[in-house]
């Protein structure tokens, strides 16, 4: 758990452009699959969707799938920690 | 053995306890499939009734392309459905990438040449033996096949089966193309690849008894259906 909060510090958020404007309020953050099983988006969604009334899907891969998902602007926010990829 | 009989406790517990996660998994794991296999037919029947009755060049090359397709890894029907989907694909502006809608797209180009590919094979056997009858007698191309076709409904109905366990059972493709979103695009396949991979054996095994279960008991009224009105012309 510690080292995944350390590893926190060194996430990246990367806001990709998303040329199509959403019909619903919704966005697609690509992330890892043990950036969700730390619970840290069961904690800030819902603190997040409350704020500004946008629901958050999460698609949960490794880090190499979910920055070529950003990279293809196929999510709004790109979640990641692995260096290496 | 242990771990199978908490498995089935854990099935059971879902099962009784009615979550309502679970009843929404189901039941996007059978629209999905469903929808997809009623599109298939739609596509795959008139296919398979042009490669058995017509007679075009590259028509081996054509049936042998379809019946390979049969055994087409759904993970690389995911990764050509997620090209053509992505925003930067050709269809990206449609916007469909981890929706339902991708999934089933993906299980249609799975399920399509399964149901092609016997329907084939199906009609050209009923052609081999009646065809000279519909010719003899003037029959049209188009109303010979229909007329195949309502002969062969039976078979017909074993190739939809096939087709709905290809499609319920594959995980590849609408794992790649759905996303696996909590509530939007998780179904019983990518549900117990989730839990498989947290280490949650038991409540994948759960997962995947209730799976079974749902296309036994599909399986079981198509037979009867099949049965019933197989007695009724007999009638």
């Amino acid at each position: 758990m510690t080292e995944l909060v350390r590893s926190l510090a060194a996430f990246l958020l990367v806001l990709v452009a998303s040329a199509a404007v959403a019909q619903e309020p919704f966005i697609t953050v690509a992330s890892t699959t043990s950036t969700e099983e730390s619970g840290l988006f069961g904690y800030l969604l819902p603190a997040f969707t409350k704020e500004t009334g946008i629901q958050v899907r999460v698609v949960a891969v490794g880090t190499g799938q979910a920055l070529k998902i950003g990279e293809r602007g196929d999510c709004d926010v790109v979640f990641v920690h692995d260096r290496t990829a | 053995m242990h771990d199978l009989l908490n498995s089935l406790a854990a099935a059971w517990q879902l099962i009784l306890s009615g979550d309502s996660t679970l009843v929404a998994i189901v039941s996007l794991s059978l629209s999905i499939s469903l929808t997809a296999v009623v599109l298939a037919s739609v596509l795959g029947l008139p296919l398979g009734a042009a490669l058995a009755v017509l007679r075009f060049p590259g028509q081996n090359a054509a049936i042998v392309v379809v019946n390979a397709l049969m055994g087409l890894p759904p993970v690389v029907a995911g990764l050509f459905v997620y090209l053509l989907l992505s925003r930067s694909g050709p269809l990206g502006s449609l916007g469909l990438l981890f929706t339902p809608t991708a999934m089933v797209i993906a299980q249609v180009v799975l399920v399509t040449p399964i149901i092609a590919a016997i329907a084939r094979q199906m009609l050209e056997d009923l052609w081999r033996e009646y065809g000279e009858l519909y010719i003899l007698d003037g029959v049209g191309r188009v109303r010979t096949v229909c007329s195949l076709l309502w002969l062969g409904r039976f078979s017909l109905l074993t190739a939809a089966l096939a087709g709905l366990g290809r499609a319920a059972a594959e995980v590849g493709a609408i794992l790649i193309v759905g996303g696996n979103i909590a509530g939007v695009t998780r179904t019983m396949t990518t549900a117990i690849a989730l839990e498989t991979s947290r280490g949650d054996l038991g409540l994948a095994l759960g997962l995947g008894i209730i799976l079974l279960s749902l296309i036994l008991a599909i399986n079981a009224t198509a037979q009867f259906v099949r049965n019933t009105s197989r007695r009724m012309a007999a009638i």
